[in-house]
């Protein structure tokens, strides 16, 4: 499974929820795929989780899913912990893990590249196995994600990618076409009711 | 705690609850415990421990996107971490209202807080976050439902910088 099929996986799981994805291509790929108001794009490297705890505390009606690349997530990993010790039903985590940072030539390897096992971290932070996923296999991927979308969470779910339709640094890559404070702007009035 | 260090508790609970807080993320920190304890105990106020200071900012940031009014605990060391995720803060005019232990002012005794210290007011200066630091519990109702005010009609964060010499009572 490579990376784009990964992400027209979780798209099309998406639903009605509201997304925050990390920084990079997933944005853009996540923006052509299933845009909606109740999106922001290109969080900062390590937070695209956090906001989305924020955000699945604040409004516990409405399901929250982040998407981040494994290099991301990483970087912002304790996150983890926090997500337990709260316990959301609404959050869901996609991580997108083909073990490279997806800037530059995006060849150097990530944690993940040298054996560091998000799917391990999470339950090494405390996560019961039922809401930890990680998987491969696009039909495999598309069942844990359906899981994590309709049953009470938090929920990981750990996509692990090949690199062969990967898209490194360059202008021809898919970004969303919607600036981020008009993100900002559009998720707090698709949640309070007044988009 | 001293009754004084109670009662700048006790201060910054009611403005913030005057000011509609309803959403607390914090990290213990020795100046501010007496402070998180209240807002716990006030059962007002939704509390998130949370791993990392940035991490709670952000945190903050989806809790305010989502319709919550929340502030950010923190010993003013976390603010180090936390420059990307203020800076986005306002770029997408996110407002986060912080409460941070130390300053770079008077009142500093500890040789241990010296880099807290150098972080807390730069980070704000740095970034054009306002700012502003708490001299005494006289007028710190009143000073933290202003934060919050601020924060929340300017959309933009806001520090509120404690020196230890007030959360202490010892003015």
């Amino acid at each position: 499974m490579d990376r784009i099929e990964a992400m027209d996986i979780v798209a099309a799981a998406r639903g009605d929820a509201a997304a925050i994805t990390g920084p990079g291509v997933n944005s853009g790929l996540l923006y052509a795929r299933a845009d909606a108001p109740a999106t922001i794009y290109n969080m900062d490297m390590g937070y695209a989780t956090a906001i989305a705890l924020g955000i699945a505390l604040a409004r516990p009606d409405r399901k929250v899913l982040a998407i981040e690349g494994d290099g991301s997530f990483f970087a912002g990993a304790a996150v983890l912990s926090t997500i337990w010790r709260m316990r959301p039903e609404n959050l869901a985590v996609a991580v997108l893990d083909n073990e490279v940072w997806g800037t530059g030539e995006g060849t150097e390897p990530t944690a993940t590249g040298s054996g560091a096992d998000i799917a391990g971290l999470a339950l090494a932070s405390g996560w019961d196995a039922d809401h930890v996923h990680s998987a491969a296999d696009p039909n495999e991927v598309a069942d844990r994600m359906g899981t994590a979308m309709e049953s009470p969470g938090p929920h990981l779910v750990v996509c692990k990618t090949d690199t062969s339709r990967d898209m490194p640094s360059s202008p021809d890559r898919p970004v969303p076409r919607r600036h981020q404070l008009d993100c900002a702007v559009l998720m707090r009035a698709e949640l309070s009711g007044d988009s | 705690m001293t009754g004084d260090a109670e009662g700048a508790a006790g201060a910054l609970l009611r403005g913030a609850l005057r000011a509609g807080v309803d959403a607390c993320v914090y990290l213990p920190d020795s100046v501010l415990f007496g402070t998180i304890r209240a807002f716990r105990a006030s059962g007002e106020v939704l509390m998130v421990p949370c791993a990392r200071e940035d991490e709670g900012i952000a945190v903050a940031v989806g809790l305010d996107l989502g319709g919550r009014n929340p502030v950010c605990m923190m010993e003013a060391s976390g603010l180090g971490y936390s420059g990307l995720i203020l800076a986005r803060a306002q770029v997408q005019r996110t407002p986060v209202t912080i409460l941070a232990s130390h300053t770079a002012g008077g009142g500093e005794p500890m040789d241990y807080h010296g880099a807290t210290r150098l972080l807390s007011d730069g980070v704000f200066r740095g970034l054009g976050i306002p700012f502003e630091i708490a001299t005494g519990f006289d007028g710190l109702e009143d000073q933290m439902f202003r934060a919050v005010q601020t924060a929340r009609g300017q959309r933009t964060c806001f520090g509120l910088l404690l020196p230890p010499h007030v959360m202490r009572g010892a003015c």
